[in-house]
């Protein structure tokens, strides 16, 4: 059974393998010279440097650099198209109405798809693995300035990749076996998997945990540069509130707005009028923490539409 | 060998086509005493028919005394058969050619040539 | 002699309609079995059951003693089956297919199965997809026999197969009963093509068994009785009267002569056997 899945599964693998090796063949270049640049340009030494010029050096490296890194928002559905894509044998084996002759082989149904779904998480493992590995590797150089927990990198490193992907070939998996057409089952996970992505990075990552709140009485550092800042820095008073306008002109002059400038404001000032700089984050010691919760998030409901799955197939398919 | 061949509309049932042609091919010599009869498994898969027709066929010319089965190895007219064929059976074939020649001249179709053989035969076995 | 297929009281229920409705009928060892009716009988929902593809809403079937749906492991090897429209991996080579079969099947026999692609003159490398009707038959045949099953089932098999093709299909078939231990059922709603290889019917319609039993008996335990206009009362009372024809001077009545017809007002012929089956077809 072992052969007989993998080679209905063959062309679909295939098609993986290549957009992840075209993917490659793409980044790999890039990836070499980000981190050349990096390494060379005096880059790597800045990082925790809090020298104005090191700044420049971060912000100039950035700039360059902007254009690739935007590339990444294009890649958050990948997964999930490549998930899904691993789905469709078995949805095809129902759409094809060839369980007909599976079934009536000398194998059971249950050992059929207990190998499946076996060959299925395999290969999608497999395939989370390989794009996990390559993202990593070349956003070393950026995590080292950003953090990790930045949106372009969350996603694509640590474990969540893998959970993204299994959900993704989940609800392909559940929405095929109920209407038993592998295009619609495909756009049908395509459309789920971007919204629940949307609804978990926007709506819930950020509560994973109570974010720290500090009042500092100068602007922040760069040791908050790799955290994953909810809001700030901003000017408060003493009690957390947005200072009254008055007070703010007193130090920055007339017309002035308050958020997004404390850096620029003159620390005396700042202290003279009761005025503290307020953070809100999540330390990037937390990402680990928040991937497990993430990936844990995707993997039960993974494993929910699996079940649901296998239980349709099991006992209702006729 | 002989070769088998099924008539579906003639209403004859399909077990004693077989056992008919059988008959009628030893006495004009296409089967010789100590010929193998087609197996049942090359009959059938050549008229697609139920290997039990032939076993029935193949049976009943046994009781018969035409054929013997032996056991391994198939099906065999009958030693104690003598062939014997008519003689000249050429000339009785070109006989009857000319005969169908000047019937169909004088306007008889296939119908009727089986209709006129059929009366006379009649006629001349009820005279007998 | 032990039933090859067993059915007591088998039922299928979708929703609210019985596609399928006590249904007990046993098909004895070593016959071909034909299974007729129109389109919509629930011939196919019979088959499905009896093979586990489906479970039933009321009564069980039981193949060589088994439940193919309780008891797979026993039942499936034992078994070929061969689906409407005869399906197969339209993507895999014949000879892929080949290989599934014996990753598949414990009794697997690869020689039996190359020795009948090869003598249907196809290449083992050509893709299943691109075969005819025909071909693909065949091939699905052969995956069916090469299990060297007790039983073999086929639904309509012949359905989209032109006149040659379909000779070419019940003589493999018949080369293959031929060489002794198998059951046949094929289900198909033409008649004339069953006459030739079975030996057992059964007659399904609106999801029920109108008629079943061996041809043989079937064919003579049948007779047309045509006379004058007039009722089939006294006929009745003796026989049992399948179907009632009446025009303006005559009556032809299809009957299941239970001894002979004594009756002289009938002229008493014999009936093929599609009009056996027209008449329990017509008569729902």
């Amino acid at each position: 059974m072992l052969w007989v899945g993998w080679r209905q599964q063959r062309t679909e693998a295939l098609i993986v393998a290549s957009v992840i090796a075209l993917l490659a063949a793409l980044m790999i270049p890039t990836g070499i010279h980000l981190a050349n640049v990096y390494d060379h340009d005096g880059v790597a030494a800045c990082v925790t440097s809090e020298s104005e010029s090191c700044n420049t050096v971060l912000m100039v490296f950035q700039d360059r650099f902007h254009g690739l890194t935007s590339l990444f928002n294009w890649l958050q559905l990948l997964p999930g198209m490549l998930g899904a894509l691993l789905a469709a044998p078995l949805v095809l084996e129902l759409e094809q109405r060839t369980y007909r002759l599976a079934w009536t082989q000398s194998i059971t149904r249950r050992r059929w798809l207990a190998t499946k779904l076996a060959l299925l998480g395999g290969a999608a493992i497999v395939a989370a693995a390989l794009l996990t590995v390559l993202i990593s590797w070349w956003r070393g150089p950026v995590d080292e300035i950003e953090g990790r927990f930045s949106e372009n990198a969350f996603s694509f490193e640590g474990i969540v990749p893998y959970a993204y992907m299994l959900f993704a070939a989940a609800l392909a998996l559940a929405a095929g076996v109920v209407i038993r057409r592998a295009a619609p089952a495909f756009a049908i996970a395509l459309i789920g998997f971007f919204a629940a992505r949307i609804v978990v990075t926007n709506s819930l990552r950020p509560h994973f945990m109570d974010p720290v709140v500090k009042l500092l009485n100068k602007p922040p550092s760069g040791s908050l540069h790799d955290a994953w800042v909810l809001s700030g820095p901003s000017l408060v008073d003493r009690h957390g509130n947005p200072p009254a306008r008055a007070l703010v002109y007193q130090c920055l002059g007339p017309g002035a707005h308050v958020a997004g400038q404390a850096k620029q404001v003159p620390i005396e000032c700042l202290s003279k009028l009761g005025l503290v700089t307020r953070v809100e984050y999540h330390p990037a010691s937390r990402f680990w923490t928040f991937q497990w919760i993430e990936a844990g998030l995707f993997v039960g409901v993974s494993a929910a539409l699996v079940a649901f799955a296998a239980w349709w197939i099991l006992k209702r398919v006729n | 060998m002989i070769d088998f061949h099924l008539d579906s509309r003639s209403g004859v049932p399909t077990y004693l086509q077989i056992v008919q042609q059988v008959r009628q091919a030893i006495p004009l010599g296409l089967l010789a005493s100590g010929d193998q009869l087609p197996t049942v498994k090359d009959v059938v898969a050549h008229l697609a028919i139920n290997p039990n027709t032939v076993l029935k066929a193949y049976r009943d010319l046994d009781h018969e005394g035409l054929v013997e089965a032996r056991r391994g190895q198939g099906t065999f007219v009958s030693s104690r058969v003598l062939p014997d064929p008519p003689r000249d059976v050429a000339g009785l074939q070109r006989e009857l050619g000319e005969w169908v020649k000047r019937a169909r001249a004088a306007g008889v179709d296939d119908e009727g040539l089986y209709a006129l053989f059929g009366t006379v035969l009649h006629r001349m076995e009820r005279a007998a | 002699m032990n039933a090859a297929l067993e059915t007591h009281g088998l039922g299928k229920r979708y929703g609210s309609r019985w596609a399928l409705r006590d249904c007990s009928l046993a098909v004895p060892e070593g016959s071909v079995a034909a299974l007729v009716g129109p389109n919509g009988a629930g011939k196919t929902t019979l088959l499905h059951l009896a093979v586990g593809l489906a479970p039933p809403s009321a009564g069980d079937a039981r193949i060589l003693g088994w439940s193919a749906r309780e008891q797979p492991e026993l039942v499936l090897p034992r078994i070929g089956f061969v689906a409407q429209e005869h399906p197969l991996y339209r993507g895999f080579t014949i000879a892929e297919m080949l290989k599934l079969g014996r990753k598949l099947n414990p009794s697997w026999d690869a020689a039996l199965a190359h020795e009948r692609i090869e003598r249907l003159g196809l290449s083992l490398k050509q893709k299943a997809g691109t075969l005819s009707g025909g071909q693909q038959a065949q091939v699905a045949l052969t995956l069916a026999l090469a299990k060297r099953p007790e039983l073999l089932v086929l639904d309509e098999p012949m359905a989209a197969l032109d006149p040659i093709a379909r000779r070419e299909f019940l003589g493999a078939l018949m080369e293959a009963v031929a060489e002794g231990g198998l059951t046949v059922i094929l289900s198909s709603h033409i008649i004339a093509d069953l006459e030739r290889v079975c030996d057992h019917l059964v007659v399904l319609a609106g999801g029920a068994v109108q008629l079943a039993g061996p041809l043989e008996d079937v064919v003579s335990e049948h007779r047309l009785l045509t006379g004058p206009r007039g009722d089939a009362d006294e006929v009745a009372r003796v026989h049992a009267v399948i179907e009632e024809r009446h025009s303006e001077r005559q009556t032809t009545l299809l009957v299941r002569a239970n001894g002979h017809v004594y009756d002289a007002r009938w002229e008493v012929t014999p009936v093929g056997l599609e009009d056996i089956v027209l008449g329990y077809l017509g008569r729902r």
